[in-house]
Parts: structure tokens; C-alpha cells; sequence
């Protein structure tokens, strides 16, 4: 009964929630209308252009989250004094919000009083300060290193447990056999910890995809259009620029792709989810 | 060599840990100090002891609009929770006990909301609380953050009740109780656990929300922490240690949490401690 009463309930709840609502905007507009913001779309410079940021950004960060993650997974794993409170003291980024981390990263880049220009100059890397976030290519580097610092802890988390799970008898084995550090790491680490780091990392690149906290609050897009993914570009179309309709027409496309993503990884997740 | 090694480790952790600990440092340090320390070049890594102080904190909590920004999150946040657990709650019960296909298929339908992008939901989700009369009103954020939260929570739910035999809850029906009567009873003080953790988890999304509360809250002082912080940039001309506080204010709920709970949602790191 209860199934039969809540499920259709449900179903309407989420369903009414969550993707019905893109096609439903379509819908309330004229169809005409809406071919017009899709033909606006494929010829719009900027539209390619805020794919390619996208891309950069989210290689960039998840790229750059998955090596500090496995790094520090497989530093944490070592035995050393007081390695509970290291441990989550290396972890602790996940607890800032990302909008306060972001901002934190902001003053750390600012260009009249930012922590980075005195290390930078007092190291004599440079010799006047640099506004980061006013930079094209620092910019990018910006958003990407203050994405990656929120995101990392979540890779070190999973990949921590992944490791644990290796049974130190393959290790020992490999040893005895001759094995060095780094072919132990190829041949019996890295298999172990494939399925994990294409989970995480899948559910990491979607979470990049739809990242605005870090870029609306850092650069708002700018300078220029140097940091303007498409996530970003669909909200300020929509709220800045107020036209919903080619905002919504950008979420569609954006939709799709998330889209082939997920059906790249949904095998697999559906695997876990059942099983 | 052995030494070497160990040296080497401990090099990598104090990079590790510097990585992870000094932006969270710097922005603590930042809001203790007052204005004539933070707004001088050049920056001062370590704090003059005697001239820490919550002075920044304390006035912004007297005159800003930080305490109705701290009670809008409060209030999101606490209604987000209430709202994604009773959904989540009966969602989860109900794909947990139902068999078949059609179980299968909406499965999936919650897994691919799983993933849709927030900013794909904005958009829709604004014309809608338009027409529904509730743009500016924190019920248009709540909506929206249950709606990004109910999926993953009722995934999270399913697994508590799969956990749970449905052997017990057989018994209770033959001894006359109805199926509601049996959730009620019978699951759901088994799954408490279970409601905790998808709790804990809505609550903590919805205090971090940045994008639906700045989406559709008016802002000034009529918005949340979140967003609270970021207009504060630009209205104190970088004022920096001010900006910090109410950053400061704005991790310490979560934050308090984090540290309070991570034993429970970060199990792995302490497993195998010695």
C-alpha cells in the first residue's frame, strides 16, 4: 500500500523537481522561438569559447585534485607519529564552504595586500606585485588552484580507503620477488584503486562542470570572458542578462553533455547503486 | 637510506599540511586582527599575540546585517533538513521494500537526478517560484535546495532501509499493524542512524548554498551568510579583516560539525590507527 500511495507521490515530487522543468520552459515558449535561441547558440563565438574554458577548468582542477588527492593518500597511509590528527587536518578544506574558501583564495591573490605577491616577491620570483584575478592566464590558474584545494579532500577520503583494502600481502610478495617502489605502485596499487578513481573522478567532473561558487565569487567570469565556463555563462545569461529563454537553450546543451557523461559512467554506477 | 625516506615523508606531510592549512590559517588570522594590521604591506605571517582580538567580530555582530544573514541560513538550512528527511525518509522506505522493473527504472530516474547540474535547475526553477509567487521568499530556497538534495538522500535512505530485514517488519504486519503503522514503529527507529546522517548531510548543503540563495533572494540584507560574505567585498572596499569575519562566521557551523562528527562520516581515516 504504502509503496503504491508514496511511490506515485514521490515520483511526480521529483520528477516535477528536477527534469521535467527544462522541457517545460521550452514548452511555454513558442517553438519558433526556440530554434532561434539554438541557431544563436551554434553560431555564437562565445559559446564555443565558454566550452573550451570549461574544459580547461575542469581538466585543470579535477586533473590537479586527483594528483594532490593520490599523493596525500599514499603519504597518509605510512606510519608516522600522530597520523589520526594529520589525517584530518588534511582534510579539513572539505569543511570550508566553497564560497568562503573562495573568497579566502581572493585575498590571498589580491594584488595590494595578497600573501602570494610578497612570497613571490620576497623569494624574488617577480619584482612588482601581480593583480592575479585582473590577469587572463592567472586567473584561470586562480580559480583552479582554489577549486582544487576545496576538492582534493574528497580523492584523499576515497582513495584512502581504496588503499586500505589492498592486502599487504600482494606488497610483500612483489618485494620478495624484486619489485621496485614504482613498479609495486604500477602493477598492484594503481590496478587497485582504478574502479574508485573513475568513480570519484567522474562524480568530481560533474561537480567541476556545474561549479559557480568559485568562479562567480573569484573573477565573476572576467576578466573578460577569461574564466567563463559554461555553467557560469548559462546564470549570467539567464540573471544578468535576464534572457532566460538562450540561458535555458545553453542549460540544454550543457544538460546533454552531462548527459553522455553520465551514460559513460552510469553502467557502473548502477552497479553500486543495486548491488 | 631508511632516513632518508623518513625524512622525505615528513617533508611531503609538512607541505601536505600547509597546502590544507593555511588558507584556513590566513583567514582565521586575518579575522582576529584588527584593520591597521591587515591593511599594511607587507602581510605579516605570524600574529603579534597581544593584538589578536574578536573586536571585528564582535562590532560587525552589533551593527551589520550579519545576525539577519545568520538567521536567514539558520532557517534554510534547518527547513531544507526537515523537508529533504521526510522525502527522503518515504522515498527511500518505498524503493527499499518495492521489487521489479518499475523499482529499477525509478532508480535510475534518481540517479540521473543525481547528476544533473545545479545551474541547469536554476533557470527552470526561477520561472517556476516566478509564477508560483515565491521569488524572494526563503521557501523558493528551499524548494530548490530539496530538490538538489532529495536525490542523493533518498539513495542514502534506500541503503539504511536495505540494511534493515524486512523479516521484522512482516512480524509486525501479522500482529495488526498497517503499513504506514510498521514504518513508523519498526523502521524508522531502526533507520535513525540513517536519518541522521541524510539530516546532517541537507543541512550542511543548504547552509553552504551559494548559487539558489543568491539566485533568488533579493540580497542586501535579505540574504544568507553565504552570499552575505561576497557582497561584503565589494561593499568594504576590501576591507579584508571584515570580509575574513564573517567568512570566519560562515565555517564555524559546518566546521563545528565536520570536526564534532569526523570519526562517523570519515570512518576510513582512523581505521587502522596505531
Amino acid at each position: 500500500m504504502l509503496t503504491l500511495v508514496a511511490w506515485p507521490i514521490w515520483l511526480t515530487l521529483n520528477l516535477s523537481l528536477h527534469r521535467v522543468r527544462l522541457f517545460d520552459i521550452l514548452r511555454d515558449r513558442p517553438i519558433a522561438f526556440t530554434t532561434a535561441n539554438y541557431e544563436r547558440l551554434l553560431g555564437d563565438a562565445r559559446f564555443w569559447e565558454s566550452l573550451a574554458t570549461t574544459a580547461i577548468f575542469v581538466v585543470g582542477s579535477v586533473g590537479l585534485a586527483i594528483l594532490v588527492g593520490l599523493a596525500s593518500a599514499l603519504l597518509l597511509e605510512r606510519r608516522f607519529p600522530c597520523r589520526g590528527a594529520v589525517r584530518l587536518a588534511v582534510i579539513l578544506p572539505w569543511a570550508v564552504p566553497a564560497t568562503i574558501g573562495s573568497l579566502v583564495w581572493m585575498f590571498l591573490a589580491d594584488g595590494h595586500l595578497g600573501l602570494f605577491n610578497h612570497i613571490l616577491l620576497s623569494l624574488g620570483l617577480i619584482t612588482e606585485p601581480i593583480a592575479f584575478l585582473v590577469h587572463n592566464e592567472f586567473a584561470m590558474v586562480m580559480v583552479i588552484l582554489a577549486h582544487a584545494w576545496h576538492s582534493y579532500p574528497f580523492f584523499t577520503v576515497m582513495l584512502l580507503a581504496a588503499l586500505q583494502a589492498i592486502p599487504s600481502e600482494l606488497h610483500e610478495a612483489a618485494r620478495v620477488d624484486g619489485a621496485t617502489t614504482l613498479r609495486r605502485f604500477w602493477h598492484i596499487t594503481l590496478p587497485a584503486l582504478r574502479n574508485t578513481l573513475v568513480i570519484s573522478g567522474f562524480l568530481s567532473v560533474l561537480a567541476a562542470i556545474r561549479d559557480v561558487e568559485t568562479i562567480l565569487v573569484m573573477t565573476g567570469g572576467g576578466p573578460g570572458r577569461a574564466t567563463e565556463t559554461l555553467a557560469v555563462r548559462i546564470w549570467s545569461e539567464s540573471f544578468r542578462f535576464y534572457d532566460i529563454g538562450f540561458g535555458a537553450a545553453q542549460g540544454c546543451v550543457a544538460f546533454l553533455l552531462s548527459l553522455l557523461l553520465m551514460c559513460f559512467a552510469l553502467r557502473r554506477l548502477m552497479r553500486s547503486f543495486w548491488g | 637510506m631508511r632516513f632518508a625516506g623518513q625524512a622525505g615523508t615528513a617533508i611531503a606531510i609538512t607541505l601536505l599540511l600547509s597546502t590544507a592549512l593555511f588558507p584556513i590559517y590566513w583567514m582565521v588570522i586575518t579575522a582576529l586582527r584588527p584593520k591597521s594590521v591587515t591593511m599594511v604591506w607587507p602581510p605579516q605571517l605570524l600574529p603579534d599575540l597581544n593584538s589578536l582580538s574578536l573586536s571585528t567580530i564582535t562590532t560587525l555582530l552589533q551593527d551589520g546585517p550579519i545576525l539577519g544573514w545568520a538567521w536567514n541560513s539558520l532557517l534554510i538550512a534547518l527547513m531544507t533538513t526537515v523537508a529533504v528527511v521526510f522525502v527522503s525518509t518515504l522515498a527511500g522506505y518505498a524503493l527499499s521494500r518495492a521489487q521489479g522493473g518499475a523499482a529499477r527504472g525509478l532508480g535510475t530516474v534518481i540517479l540521473v537526478a543525481k547528476m544533473l547540474p545545479s545551474t541547469l535547475l536554476v533557470v527552470p526553477l526561477y520561472v517556476m517560484f516566478h509564477g508560483a509567487g515565491l521569488l524572494g521568499g526563503p521557501f523558493a530556497v528551499v524548494l530548490a535546495n530539496l530538490a538538489f538534495a532529495a536525490p542523493f538522500a533518498t539513495w542514502m535512505m534506500k541503503g539504511f532501509f536495505d540494511s534493515i530485514p524486512t523479516m521484522i517488519e512482516e512480524a509486525a504486519l501479522l500482529d495488526g499493524c498497517g503499513h504506514l503503522g510498521a514504518l513508523r514503529r519498526v523502521a524508522l527507529p531502526l533507520a535513525l542512524p540513517g536519518i541522521a546522517a541524510v539530516a546532517l548531510y541537507a543541512f550542511i548543503l543548504a547552509w553552504n548554498d551559494f548559487l539558489f540563495a543568491r539566485t533568488f533572494l533579493p540580497g542586501g540584507a535579505n540574504t544568507t551568510l553565504t552570499v552575505g560574505a561576497t557582497q561584503f567585498l565589494s561593499e568594504t572596499e576590501m576591507e579584508w579583516n571584515r570580509v575574513m569575519a564573517v567568512a570566519l562566521l560562515a565555517t564555524l557551523p559546518v566546521g563545528a560539525i565536520f570536526l564534532w562528527l569526523q570519526k562517523h562520516f570519515v570512518g576510513n581515516l582512523t581505521r587502522g590507527h596505531n
